[in-house]
């Protein structure tokens, strides 16, 4: 039962590796992990989506159809250069609040125009938020996905 | 042998490799994190891609022809530093408008200081339009098949019947 003084202990070489991956294997935990708050990433055009909601240029313009039934005409000119892929449209009354999706797509320089309604709970709705959405890549996916520009709406009073 | 399996003679990399492979794995990770990252930073100024400041498009003159063909006459002019390629004229026929709807394409380009004149029938607009209420331009600039629609347009109250 002798210890042995010549016994050594790892190499500074594996000693550095094994840090190394030490601080990989770390990373990659906190990056994992990380990921879950920041969300998935949606780009168009080399740049990310969100960039693009700045560069949006649309109008809109609501005619009231029928005021018994809440119906609408809502008036829609894209004036920018990026095809925007569909709306959402927010519905406030009495502090509340609803959201809905409109499916129609307005290319750069087209106008369309579609009945909608306003009604909420029953009743006209004091005023609409109309957000316009672009559709993006998902990176590292092969697939596409609409992204709400929720700071570029544009707000009506009825 | 002895000499070979000497623990005193082995050497590792030397102190000059260690420093490279670090600095190398260091500056790799940066990259990735930066090409993870550049999707967060930086925001855009809201300008329309591709168009210079400058551009600029006035109508100097929007009247009403009312006889059995209602017309526009209509005079845009180029008051900008640039040439533009092409320009949208958009009209609403609805009271109280305060942005054209129905568009139509002339296609022209008006280059600096000159201006584009035309007398252009309510039915180029679309049909069933029987009044215009406003009328406005907006630039564009040709870049292959596609159109890059700018900033620097102009618009006119007008009162039509």
């Amino acid at each position: 039962m002798v210890l042995n003084s010549k016994k050594r202990g790892i190499s500074p070489i594996v000693a550095s590796v094994l840090l190394i991956m030490l601080v990989l294997i770390l990373a990659g935990i906190v990056f994992t992990w990380a990921r879950g708050f920041i969300g998935e990433q949606i780009e168009k055009k080399d740049q990310p989506i969100s960039k693009l909601c700045d560069e949006i240029d649309f109008s809109i313009d609501l005619i009231l159809k029928n005021a018994d039934t809440g119906t609408y005409d809502l008036e829609i000119v894209n004036r920018g250069n990026h095809p925007i892929f569909n709306f959402l449209i927010e519905k406030h009354m009495n502090g509340d609040s609803t959201v809905e999706e409109y499916k129609f797509s307005v290319g750069p320089g087209e106008n369309l125009r579609r009945e909608i309604n306003l009604f909420m709970n029953g009743e006209l709705s004091e005023k609409v938020i109309i957000y316009p959405s672009l559709l993006g890549k998902v990176v590292g996916e092969d697939s596409n996905r609409p992204y709400a520009c929720m700071k570029n709406g544009k707000e009506k009073t009825l | 042998m002895k000499y070979l399996l000497d623990s005193r003679n082995k050497r590792a990399i030397s102190v000059i490799v260690g420093y490279v492979i670090l600095i190398g794995i260091t500056i790799s990770l940066s990259a990735l994190v930066f090409s993870w990252l550049r999707f967060y930073v930086g925001e855009s100024n809201g300008e329309m891609e591709d168009c210079p400041e400058g551009i600029s498009l006035i109508i100097a003159e929007a009247n009403c022809i009312s006889n059995f063909d209602k017309s526009l006459n209509i005079t845009v002019k180029n008051n900008g530093r640039y040439h533009v390629d092409g320009f949208v004229i958009r009209v609403n026929d609805r009271a109280g408008a305060k942005s054209g709807f129905y568009s139509f394409d002339p296609g022209k380009e008006i280059l600096i200081g000159k201006q584009y004149k035309e007398n252009l029938k309510f039915s180029k607009f679309g049909t069933g339009i029987t009044t215009l209420k406003f009328v406005e331009v907006q630039p564009y600039l040709q870049e292959g098949s596609n159109k890059n629609y700018c900033n620097g347009g102009d618009s006119f109250a007008i009162e039509c019947s």
